[in-house]
């Protein structure tokens, strides 16, 4: 939502420079980015009957006019705070503000720095402002990172790639009812994926893109995603994970003024990460700059599997196409960084699929087919 | 020529023909001129192929004897290889999605932003005095209402 956010103001009206725009978010309140959450969602799922007095708030607050249209989730999907959050960002920033806070063994903040850790607290460590990050948590789920982490189960059947702070498993509620065949099923969509992409260009030999495998995995994907979000369950979670790993993003998309009071200068968010990293004592994921490259991209990819806008082998294209509506580029790069982060080589099939045929009973022997 | 020929007609009549040796030789030396003639016009039909094949000249003699349609009747076959069925043209439902989750997910390009400043307020009159246009507002809210 965050980068969304900054996107509306660039287009206005009034029309603003993106540097203008980033700092107006960076240096907004945190109340404000509150009351403006609770108003996108609020646009796009009109189900949840708003209660009066917050919808007043909401109308009270800075981005007020700036609500998006109804037509689509204005904010990424999970699986961009998924990618993000395996970069270790928010562990890291956690003790940038606890040692912020707590002395000034990172040096003295700046101005700027201080509003960018009062919303940080706010957005992040459920700090009442005045009232928690969008009741995503209570007394009842009161770690925001074990709800976010609840949520990435749910709907990927997957697990952040580390612990705790101090390097002990995470506990928080692992819910019986998960995606587990999530991961199988998108490495296999983005394999045939590559195929496609790699023979779009093709004027001689075989072509071995194949739309109906592709269109089955990605119909399969759907229902599975789709089966966690009946009744909008998770919608709430959904967003503000997204907004606070959002936050994070922006933080380090350029050299801002925490990342500048830090000296984590660079040219690129997972660079900034691993300085600063390096200044609390806390390494980044190894494959961060990967995860930070494709958030975007497979928010999209995974947002347009999740409409079920795909709706038979004629339209699986829409994965693989440049142009018209396609997600050629998208998917290229969700295959590659993925790639990168997980070791494994999508381009090349690591064993052929096992097709199981019915056992037949011939001459008192059975025989199983399989390739 | 009678069975009976005499001896010296039989001279006089070899004195009027070539000599047989030389005869031989005139017909070994036209055979090898055949010979070398036959190899000569296979290696002239060899080089010809050869050069065919790489200038292409077979394909652009054939094209124009016979036009390009024999061409393509002949690379009709690798059209299977690579022909996909058609892209479906997607509905207008379908491109509605398609647009608002696109509309929806556009993001800034920070590539060209190499930093960013947060404006700070300076409050330059604490503990100074206000500065003039401050100081009407500060009176108003004086709680003893009493002008300055």
């Amino acid at each position: 939502m965050i980068q969304q956010l900054v996107q509306r103001i660039v287009t206005g009206p009034p029309a603003v420079t993106l540097d203008q725009a980033g700092a107006r978010v960076l240096g907004a309140d945190p109340m404000d980015l509150v009351l403006h959450m609770e108003q996108v969602l609020d646009t796009f799922d009109p189900a949840l009957p708003a209660i009066r007095a917050r919808s007043t708030l909401w109308g009270t607050g800075e981005f007020s006019a700036l609500a998006p249209p109804a037509t689509a989730p204005a904010w990424d999907h999970l699986g961009y705070a998924f990618v993000l959050e395996n970069t270790r960002v928010v562990q890291i920033m956690r003790r940038v503000v606890r040692e912020y806070r707590s002395g000034e063994g990172l040096g003295v903040p700046s101005v700027a720095t201080r509003r960018w850790l009062d919303t940080t607290e706010a957005l992040l460590f459920n700090a009442s402002n005045p009232f928690p990050a969008w009741l995503s948590t209570s007394a009842v789920r009161t770690d925001p990172e074990s709800v976010r982490r609840n949520a990435y189960w749910r709907l990927f059947g997957m697990d952040l790639a580390f612990g705790t702070d101090d390097n002990r498993p995470h506990v928080y509620d692992k819910a019986t009812a998960a995606n587990i065949t999530f991961v199988p099923l998108l490495e296999e969509l983005l394999f045939e994926l590559w195929q496609a992409i790699s023979n779009l260009s093709n004027f001689s030999g075989v072509n071995q893109s194949d739309d109906d495998r592709i269109y089955r995995i990605a119909e399969q994907l759907t229902f599975i995603l789709n089966s966690r979000r009946q009744s909008r369950m998770l919608l709430r979670e959904e967003l503000v994970a997204t907004t606070v790993l959002g936050w994070m993003e922006l933080t380090l998309s350029t050299n801002t003024p925490v990342v500048i009071d830090l000296r984590a200068q660079a040219t690129s968010p997972g660079d900034r990460l691993k300085i600063i990293g390096e200044r609390v004592g806390l390494a980044p994921h190894t494959r961060a700059s990967s995860f930070f490259s494709m958030a975007a991209d497979l928010s999209q990819v995974l947002r347009t599997i999740e409409s079920g806008v795909i709706t038979g082998p004629g339209s699986s294209w829409i994965l693989y196409q440049t142009g018209g509506g396609g997600l050629g580029p998208q998917s290229r790069r969700v295959i590659t960084e993925w790639s990168a982060a997980t070791g494994k080589d999508l381009k090349i099939r690591a064993r052929p699929v096992e097709v199981r045929v019915r056992p037949i009973e011939t001459d008192g022997r059975r025989l199983i087919a399989s390739r | 020529m009678s069975p009976k020929r005499s001896r010296t007609q039989d001279q006089e009549v070899e004195g009027d023909r070539p000599d047989e040796a030389q005869l031989d030789r005139e017909v070994f030396d036209n055979e090898q001129v055949r010979v070398n003639l036959h190899a000569l016009k296979r290696d002239v039909v060899e080089l010809r192929l050869a050069l065919g094949t790489v200038l292409g000249l077979e394909g652009i003699s054939r094209v124009v004897g016979h036009g390009f349609s024999e061409v393509i009747a002949e690379l009709l076959p690798l059209r299977d290889l690579i022909r996909r069925p058609p892209f479906e043209k997607l509905t207008e439902g379908q491109t509605e999605i398609l647009a608002a989750l696109s509309d929806a997910l556009v993001r800034p390009d920070w590539s060209g932003i190499g930093r960013l400043d947060v404006r700070e307020v300076d409050l330059g009159y604490i503990p100074h005095q206000p500065p003039p246009d401050q100081q009407h507002s500060n009176q108003t809210l004086d709680r003893t209402g009493t002008k300055p």
